[in-house]
């Protein structure tokens, strides 16, 4: 965990974002790239988010959206947008909602055959960037030659204890692992909140349908590509993910989500994750050994806290200007870490995952068995 | 619009092949094949028995590219599929403990035992294209007033004895064979002559035509003959039987696209380091056009990512949509359908004698990669018997050196040709006929 925040730390979105030059360099190639955005419903922040996607600094991209139907309540502000912005194409599709295979990757698929760019950027409607964002990721793109760029996510904006723990979750083991795992074994953990892709490479898989049946479409993204040959790289450009009104509901919900999809991705992993949990570990102890362990245990919680709280520092700088974000980030992370415990334990008892009304039963490698009976919705008199 | 339902076809996947034999007869179920062992078909008990012996034929069939553990492995796999040898002709209708173990596990384990009970609604023949659902249908089927047809057809030249029920003088099960070879084998096992036909494999018929001209075959070959004979040797010999048998009045000039080689992987993966070598020799070749490659991935990730890291290897990938193609479909189904497709286009099928040497029947040259297990030794031996397969001159790492010998000197044609005139290549058609009409005559 010292590792793990010393390399947030030392990768932290002040630093390493301000290396590149301010504008785009005339010797270096720009290809066209589409910016691919399922959407679903009203986001924290949405339409700040969706903006910052029209005041980009690069030379020419496209923006694709794919809703569910042309009900969906974020329309009125993607044409807002789309109006305001004239100089940036935009093009808006509504691609169903499908039973039996993973939503995102649906809508992704349909996205992929409409748009243009030698680049695809795979971002979520809940994601706010820079305006060199971009820039600085087709960058890397051409000089190292990857296929598929991935990022540190920064959870940020929290108004509510929830979005707080949900967002300093994503801060410590989210991209903390992101990092950590890259640095030290060039492991990719890809994070569908932002991938670059390149689309031939894409295309050699078979495009994004190739993923269709999993839930876990990100990860196994990145795994397939570089399992395929594709290389695999990050900038450590961080990109902000925005959640200000989370609840706890929510929070426990996703968290069991991700949970669910990890402990089928790769279980003995999953099961060493415990240790990034070492408040459950101590008062574990203290509840088998009796007052003994509570010292220990009490030092533990304060050296989790610490960490926790020197990586919110080092990193959150929009929450850290919250006074009540340091007042409650003791208790934050106490009780954060008890409802993790009792998330870890979930994929151990059930395989379902609730996920925007869909139901799925997971298997391994999160491959999706739709938990709608088709039997079922065969009407009775029929 | 659809065809009347004629049969019942029903598959199991157990690799491709017995999938594939399926793929070209689902015009007479409707566009419905059944595939046994999997979801919504069978309990969930016997699903997971079918799903424990795929991945049992999918070790071994990869195992033998293992050092030590592989030859031990691929020593138990060719004695379980044993084919005893043809010579001298015996009685061979003695049960072999293959056929006790399939009667056991029907009537104890359940295997395939909800199979009538499945498609009890009528009273259509069933096609099967693996052993165990037509000994289980078998065993149903006595006492049955009146009998449902139950026909299985034979995907390989020669098979192993638990192809035949414990008693087959008492049987009704019918054969579909591929090749008369098949039909002496069965004859030996003691299968009644009247049991037995003779079709051919069922080929894809978007790959031939009409059954009467064959129009899309000799359209195929035609282009095919003209890429494989390099050097004119061929056509030196044969230009007029070819004329006459294709129907044409002239020779075309050139085919007007590269030289088309289509490596089979296998629904196991088992050929799958073959590739590295094979890209590695042609890599010249590829990225200046003169050939073009098409892998042949099957429905298994792990295969085509493997693929993709060899193309990339060898810094190929410029190449992927250009003159290197993957078929690589989930379903399975889907994947025969683009596996058709291409399989038009291709000059050159590489492949390990499996079921598709029977495609040699479309004109295709066949390159035998090394057969796995006895019946693959058997295919293999037939397509040498009618020169349409050919044995690698030397390793893959070279085979851009003897592709071009094996194009140079109308090898390559003269398979492609023999194939076309030797090999049956209507068994789709026939087996159609025969399942409408009742009728069946014997080439």
């Amino acid at each position: 965990m010292l590792a793990m925040t010393a390399l947030v730390i030392w990768h932290r979105p002040t630093t390493r974002q301000k290396k590149s030059p301010a504008s785009p360099s005339p010797s270096q190639d720009y290809p066209l790239v589409s910016l691919l955005k399922p959407v679903k419903g009203m986001d924290d922040g949405l339409e700040a988010n969706l903006e910052s996607f029209y005041q980009l600094d690069y030379p020419l991209y496209e923006i694709l959206f794919a809703v569910d139907d042309w009900q969906d309540e974020s329309l009125a502000i993607i044409k807002k947008l789309a109006a305001r912005y004239p100089g940036v194409h935009t093009k808006i599709l509504a691609t169903g909602d499908p039973l039996a295979e993973n939503p995102k990757i649906h809508k992704l698929s349909w996205l992929e055959s409409e748009s243009r760019g030698r680049l695809l950027w795979v971002t979520d409607a809940s994601v706010r960037v820079e305006p060199q964002t971009l820039r600085r990721l087709v960058e890397k793109y051409s000089s190292s030659k990857a296929k598929l760029i991935f990022s540190p996510v920064l959870g940020t904006n929290s108004h509510s204890l929830a979005s707080l723990m949900e967002n300093t979750y994503l801060n410590f083991f989210t991209s903390g692992n992101i990092i950590a795992l890259w640095k030290l074994f060039r492991q990719p953990v890809v994070m569908g909140k932002s991938i670059l892709l390149d689309r031939s490479a894409l295309k050699a898989l078979g495009g994004f349908k190739y993923f269709k049946d999993y839930l876990a479409e990100d990860y196994l993204i990145g795994k397939s590509f570089q399992d395929s040959g594709f290389k695999v790289d990050t900038n450590y450009i961080w990109i902000k993910n925005i959640s200000e009104q989370a609840s706890l509901r929510s929070f426990f919900k996703r968290a069991a989500r991700w949970a669910r999809m990890r402990s089928k991705l790769n279980r003995p992993a999953y099961l060493v994750e415990l240790l990034l949990n070492p408040v459950v570990i101590a008062l574990a102890a203290m509840a088998v050994s009796g007052g003994s362990f509570l010292k220990l245990a009490l030092a533990v919680a304060a050296g989790k806290i610490m960490l926790e709280y020197v990586n919110f520092l080092a990193i959150n700088v929009p929450d850290r200007k919250r006074l009540v974000n340091h007042l409650s980030f003791p208790v934050m992370v106490m009780v954060k870490d008890l409802l993790l415990f009792a998330v870890f334990l979930l994929p151990f008892f059930s395989n379902t995952v609730d996920w925007r009304g869909h139901h799925f039963k997971i298997g391994k490698n999160s491959l999706i068995t739709p938990q709608t009976d088709i039997e079922k919705l065969v009407y009775e008199e029929a | 619009m659809k065809k009347p339902e004629l049969a019942h076809v029903v598959a199991v996947h157990m690799g491709l092949g017995h999938l594939r034999v399926a793929y070209p007869l689902r015009s007479l179920s409707g566009d419905k094949i059944i595939v046994w062992g999997s979801r919504g078909q069978v309990s969930r008990g016997e699903k997971k028995y079918w799903r424990l012996w795929r991945r049992i034929y999918y070790h071994l069939s990869r195992v033998g590219s293992y050092p030590v553990i592989g030859k031990l492995a691929l020593k138990i796999l060719i004695s379980v599929e044993r084919i005893p040898p043809f010579y001298p002709q015996r009685d061979l209708s003695r049960p072999t403990v293959g056929v006790r173990l399939l009667k056991f596990l029907i009537r104890k384990a359940n295997l395939a035992r909800s199979l009538p009970e499945y498609l009890k609604g009528d009273n259509l023949p069933v096609i099967n294209t693996f052993y165990a659902t037509a000994i289980a249908l078998d065993m149903n089927v006595k006492g049955q007033e009146p009998p449902r047809e139950n026909y299985v057809i034979i995907c390989d030249a020669d098979v192993n004895r638990v192809w035949v029920p414990e008693k087959p003088a008492e049987s009704q099960l019918r054969y579909l064979v591929p090749c008369s070879r098949a039909k002496a084998r069965l004859i030996n096992y003691g299968v009644k002559e009247e049991n037995i036909f003779v079709t051919g494999f069922p080929l894809p018929t978007e790959n031939i035509g009409s059954e009467e001209r064959m129009e899309g075959l000799k359209i195929d070959l035609m282009a095919r003959l003209r890429q494989l004979d390099s050097s004119g040797k061929f056509f030196a010999y044969y230009s007029q039987t070819v004329q006459q048998l294709l129907g044409l009045s002239k020779i075309p000039d050139s085919a007007g696209r590269p030289f088309t080689i289509m490596f089979a992987i296998g629904g196991a993966g088992a050929q799958v380091e073959t590739v590295a070598r094979i890209l590695k020799s042609l890599n010249k070749e590829i990225n200046s056009a003169q050939i073009r490659l098409i892998f042949a991935c099957g429905v298994q990730r792990k295969v085509l990512e493997k693929v993709l890291k060899f193309i990339n290897r060898q810094g190929l990938s410029p190449q992927i949509g250009r003159n290197i193609y993957l078929i690589y479909q989930d379903d399975v189904f889907n994947y025969f359908d683009q596996f058709n497709r291409w399989l038009r286009q291709t000059d050159v099928l590489w492949t390990k004698p499996s079921e598709l040497s029977f495609y040699c029947g479309l004109g295709i040259p066949i390159l035998m990669a090394a057969p796995i297990g006895p019946q693959e030794e058997r295919n293999r031996r037939w397509l040498i018997d009618i020169h349409a397969g050919i044995v690698p001159p030397g390793p893959p790492e070279y085979c851009a050196e003897w592709l071009s010998d094996l194009r140079k000197n109308g090898r390559l044609a003269e398979a492609a040709w023999a194939g076309f005139i030797k090999a049956r290549k209507l068994g789709t058609y026939k087996i159609a006929k025969l399942l409408e009409t009742g009728q069946f005559t014997e080439e």
